[in-house]
């Protein structure tokens, strides 16, 4: 039904859905990026976000002030946030932030597995994983001495499973390199996560499908441009390219057979949308790279999907632009630590 | 002896002359050293600017760096090098194994993890340069302490004292020499004084008339015992 939308979804989600415009209208504005460009010193920029939303989020914070305590602090204020609108949701909301950190997840499991593999203590992994991808088994990672194992004893619980299960039978699981792993787990993800938003229909669907579309074809473009050179083959490159996106299939086909840049622009003429951020991309140290022009794209989608009520893709929009902020915030505070201020505007800002 | 001066002055002049050389390729030493470590400065920002880029693109890829590592790629050799008699360690790195962090960061931020991992890797190597500058100026320098003291000995010590013996020596001969000369001449002063003593004496007494002169053979006309004139 074409107005259930509107219908029903503020009767399980209407608050939280307020709450998180509420906090998307707290972010940094041109205005403040400005004000922290200018700071001297990362005590200068403490004093400016102690106006901004962020308030005191560094007042117990003993002296030296350093980036990287900026960062934990920054990263586990939104993990509160996040908790607090997980924790408060319904179906079908609550299997959609599930999803949203299955990513995180993800990064997590595989520095797991790699620390376990090679016997390093738990405590100081646990420590170091993000915590938006915390799950209940992590503590047991240790038990298992090789990744078949703990794909049998620990994961098999968590979320993961049916991504473990398919990129792989297990016994391939101990020879691959993890990286590989990590991309191939993603990739599954990826075209689960959009196969959940399409069956749900609804302004969800038309909001979140291209967000994760351009999310795919962002990854291949990536995964294509970064493995020039390297030993991984194209075959196996194909393979991990994630095929919920626009260049399914004929363009994947032809970019996973792409020897440099040049033949990775002549696939992308075929495709209107990416041709303009292509031809964005500048050369060299110059201009701005493609990752670079990538973020700006998706920082665009995410702000535009704000535009829309009654569906669950503003939460995703938000902790999208939310991290962004937090990496322009500590690209900031790096610029000033290391007074390197010639490229201090190479952030990337959230209209 | 003179030998031994000769000998101690020539050690000399050659120590002098290795402690010349020496000093010389501390001073390029220590120019190189300057330049290198204003070059290191510029390098290390350079990496660690390129390190938070690479953090903005690629997220947190520290803990995986720190997972993965097994063993040292580039490492060090030492091999010797010899200066007027010094033997300097100079390090040199090689590339072993291969590159086990290739595909990390391939879903984002490859091309700057690419980049850090260059500048890195010219950092380290200018440490290794800068770690054998300075070893050879400190090697250099002990040396150097160890040959001007020893030049500074022998030329203040060893050579005065050889000097001042060899002039104890030449004035004790001339000394004796001089004694000698002198005892000879009042030797003969002496026998002059003697001489001269007979002689009057003799004097006196033939004009006195007690001393006949004995009979002179050549000076006799007449002769008694020829019988027959």
């Amino acid at each position: 039904m074409l107005g259930s939308a509107e219908l029903c979804f503020n009767v399980d989600h209407g608050y939280l859905e307020g709450l998180v415009r509420g906090c998307k209208a707290g972010l940094l504005t041109q205005q403040d990026y400005l004000n922290l460009v200018q700071c001297e010193t990362l005590e200068d920029l403490k004093v400016h976000l102690q106006t901004t939303d962020y308030g005191n989020f560094l007042a117990n914070q003993t002296n030296p002030l350093t980036v990287s305590k900026i960062d934990t602090e920054m990263r586990r204020k939104l993990c509160g946030e996040f908790e607090y609108f997980r924790n408060h949701s319904l179906e079908p909301l609550s299997t959609f932030f599930t999803y949203m950190t299955c990513g995180y997840m993800i990064d997590n499991v595989i520095l797991l597995v790699s620390g376990a593999l090679q016997k390093k203590s738990v405590r100081d992994l646990l420590g170091r994983c993000h915590p938006l991808g915390r799950f209940s088994e992590m503590e047991a990672v240790n038990i298992a001495d090789t990744p078949s194992d703990l794909f049998h004893a620990v994961l098999v619980e968590t979320p993961l499973a049916p991504f473990f299960q398919d990129c792989m039978s297990e016994n391939t699981l101990d020879e691959l390199n993890i990286e590989v792993l990590r991309n191939k787990l993603y990739k599954s993800y990826l075209e689960a996560f959009y196969n959940f938003c399409k069956d749900h229909g609804d302004v969800t669907a038309e909001i979140m499908c291209p967000i994760l579309e351009f999310e795919a074809d962002r990854r291949a473009f990536i995964i294509t441009l970064n493995s020039f050179g390297t030993e991984l083959s194209k075959d196996a490159r194909e393979a991990l390219y994630p095929t919920c996106g626009q260049l399914y299939p004929e363009g994947l086909r032809l970019l996973a057979q792409a020897e440099d840049f040049e033949q990775m622009k002549r696939v992308v003429d075929h495709y209107g949308v990416y041709k303009p951020l292509f031809e964005a991309v500048g050369d060299g140290s110059g201009g701005k790279s493609l990752e670079d022009v990538f973020y700006e794209h998706e920082v665009k989608m995410n702000v535009l999907a704000f535009t829309r009520q009654f569906h669950c893709g503003v939460f995703y929009a938000y902790t999208k632009l939310r991290e962004q902020e937090m990496r322009n915030i500590v690209w900031i505070a790096e610029c000033i630590s290391q007074r390197h201020r010639t490229k201090i505007n190479s952030y990337i800002p959230i209209p | 002896m003179k030998a031994r001066l000769k000998g101690a002055q020539t050690g000399r002049n050659l120590l002098k002359k290795k402690s010349d050389a020496l000093t010389l390729r501390f001073r390029q030493i220590l120019k190189k050293i300057i330049e290198t470590k204003m070059l290191m400065g510029e390098v290390m920002r350079e990496a660690a600017f390129s390190l938070a880029e690479a953090k903005f693109t690629a997220g947190d890829f520290s803990t995986t760096v720190i997972q993965n590592v097994n063993k040292a790629q580039v490492k060090i050799r030492a091999k010797k090098d010899n200066v007027a008699g010094v033997t300097l360690p100079i390090f040199e790195h090689y590339h072993e194994g291969t590159d086990s962090y290739e595909l990390t960061g391939l879903a984002r931020g490859g091309e700057q993890l690419a980049k850090l991992k260059r500048n890195y890797a010219k950092a380290v190597e200018l440490l290794v340069e800068l770690a054998s500058l300075q070893t050879s100026f400190v090697t250099l320098d002990e040396a150097i302490k160890i040959t001007n003291r020893r030049v500074n000995a022998i030329e203040h010590v060893i050579i005065p004292r050889i000097e001042r013996t060899l002039a104890y020596i030449i004035a004790e001969l001339d000394e004796r020499e001089r004694e000698e000369f002198y005892r000879l001449k009042k030797i003969q002063e002496k026998k002059k004084i003697l001489k001269e003593k007979t002689e009057r004496e003799l004097e006196k007494r033939k004009v006195a008339g007690e001393v006949t002169e004995p009979a002179n053979l050549l000076a006799e006309e007449k002769d008694e015992d020829l019988l027959f004139e």
